[in-house]
């Protein structure tokens, strides 16, 4: 009887913690959904979208003949593939060449993300192309220049601060979402996000290589080359923004190693690990 | 017999507390999650050219029953497996699909916490809609050293995720 009496309270208790589980969880469901605000999503996709067209009112788009067109599909399908497995659900990517010789990749608020054409001549295949690329998607997903811009709503929020700021139409707010283009072009051109934010999301690129079945060792050679363009004129931009070439090359290590990929030359085949060369070789020629 | 009451109380406390962690281990620990990639090998180890068990499509369902270092354990068909985290998620896509194909199908309705990727070019479909060239609208006027041609070009090579997919999955080498 009085094990009985236990066990029907106890019975209520467990059924009532998978309740309250269960409403904790979708309480939880409903607070992470609530940070995309709506209206600071739109924000982020308008200054984005305008941040884009300011850069490619600085550098022309790579896609004046049938050639330059071709990589552009291949660039933009390839960008589409690797957004469509670790972007956020709620944007859409855009995925341009810029016509300079400097070696960079730039990511705006929004989805929008270029890549330079000095950049693609000294990319080798397909799996360092799709590092960059999600190396970019990762700055976008963490929303790593809305966060730079250091904006901040009542509740500590970045994201719900940036809506309500740039929501208006008034002369106020046209100068202020101008400042803050500004101060997005500084951060992207001169200032850099923060080293930390660099070295996440070279983590987040190898980890989407490995998932995708990219060999993570490609991109590694890749950042490894930087070193020598870092130097150069054409890498000057890119050294002013970037963690060092050593900074890199250990923090990707070092992930590469927790996924049990032994080292290897780049460019070899890893057990079932892909290059991309010769896809890349056929769709990318200046 | 107070003796007696003491002890069938404590008793039961503890077989009621043990009771409770195993349901409770049991039951919390398996999460449901979903084939985020068009294709994934499910492999004996947590390690690339490890065993191939079986090739699961996309929006498979699978029980996770524990992360390490990037990768998932999963029960599929009643055998474990091991896949990258990456091409997991805890929704299924075709709730995404579903949305879109409402909003092609002539719902005009666009719910943008729904389908918030149809939201990201509502935007720019509104802004057509109306009309506007952005230089010379309201909101744009003030600003400059923008240019939108060159924006709308680049717009114009986005592609669908299945396209993508498609792409990412079709690389033999």
């Amino acid at each position: 009887m009085l094990l009985l009496l236990f066990f029907v309270p106890t019975l209520i208790y467990v059924e009532d913690t998978f309740a309250q589980q269960a409403d904790q969880f979708r309480l939880r469901a409903y607070k992470y959904n609530k940070n995309f605000d709506n209206s600071d999503t739109l924000a982020e996709i308008k200054f984005g979208r305008e941040l884009a067209a300011r850069i490619l009112n600085k550098y022309k788009l790579v896609d004046r003949s049938e050639q330059e067109r071709k990589v552009t599909r291949y660039l933009a399908a390839l960008g589409a593939g690797i957004a469509s497995m670790i972007g956020r659900t709620e944007i859409k990517y855009y995925f341009a060449i810029l016509d300079s010789d400097d070696v960079n990749a730039y990511a705006c608020p929004g989805g929008y993300i270029f890549i330079t054409k000095g950049a693609m001549k000294l990319i080798k295949d397909e799996a360092q192309l799709a590092g960059v690329l999600a190396h970019e998607i990762a700055h976008v997903n963490e929303r790593h220049i809305i966060r730079k811009l250091q904006l901040r709503g009542s509740d500590n929020s970045v994201v719900s601060g940036f809506g309500a700021l740039i929501a208006g139409a008034s002369a106020s707010y046209l100068k202020t979402f101008s400042t803050l283009l500004d101060k997005a072009m500084e951060i992207l051109f001169e200032e850099g996000i923060s080293k930390k934010e660099e070295l996440q999301s070279d983590g987040e690129a190898i980890k989407t290589l490995i998932s995708l079945g990219y060999n993570p060792n490609n991109y590694l050679f890749l950042i490894k080359s930087l070193a020598k363009v870092m130097q150069m004129e054409r890498g000057k931009v890119l050294s002013k923004t970037h963690p060092s070439v050593t900074q890199r090359e250990q923090e990707i290590e070092e992930i590469i190693s927790l996924y049990n990929i032994n080292k290897n030359q780049p460019n070899q085949p890893i057990l079932s690990l892909k290059t991309g060369k010769k896809r890349f070789e056929k769709h990318v020629k200046f | 017999m107070n003796n007696l009451i003491k002890f069938l109380f404590v008793t039961s406390f503890f077989v009621n507390l043990l009771f409770i962690n195993f349901f409770l281990s049991g039951t919390l620990s398996a999460e449901t999650v979903y084939v985020r990639s068009l294709k994934a090998k499910l492999l004996s180890e947590p390690k690339h050219g490890s065993q191939e068990i079986a090739e699961l499509s996309r929006d498979t369902l699978l029980n996770l029953k524990e992360k390490n270092s990037g990768w998932a354990l999963v029960e599929y068909q009643k055998q474990n497996g091991w896949l990258p985290t990456m091409l997991i998620t805890s929704t299924p896509s075709k709730d995404n699909d579903k949305n879109k194909a409402g909003i092609l199908s002539g719902n005009n309705d666009v719910d943008l916490s729904q389908n918030a990727r149809r939201r990201a070019s509502a935007f720019t479909e509104a802004a057509a809609a109306r009309g506007l060239q952005e230089s010379s609208s309201d909101f744009f006027k003030n600003l400059n050293g923008e240019n939108y041609q060159a924006l709308k070009n680049m717009e114009s090579y986005q592609m669908s995720e299945e396209m993508g997919q498609k792409f990412l999955s079709i690389l033999k080498e």
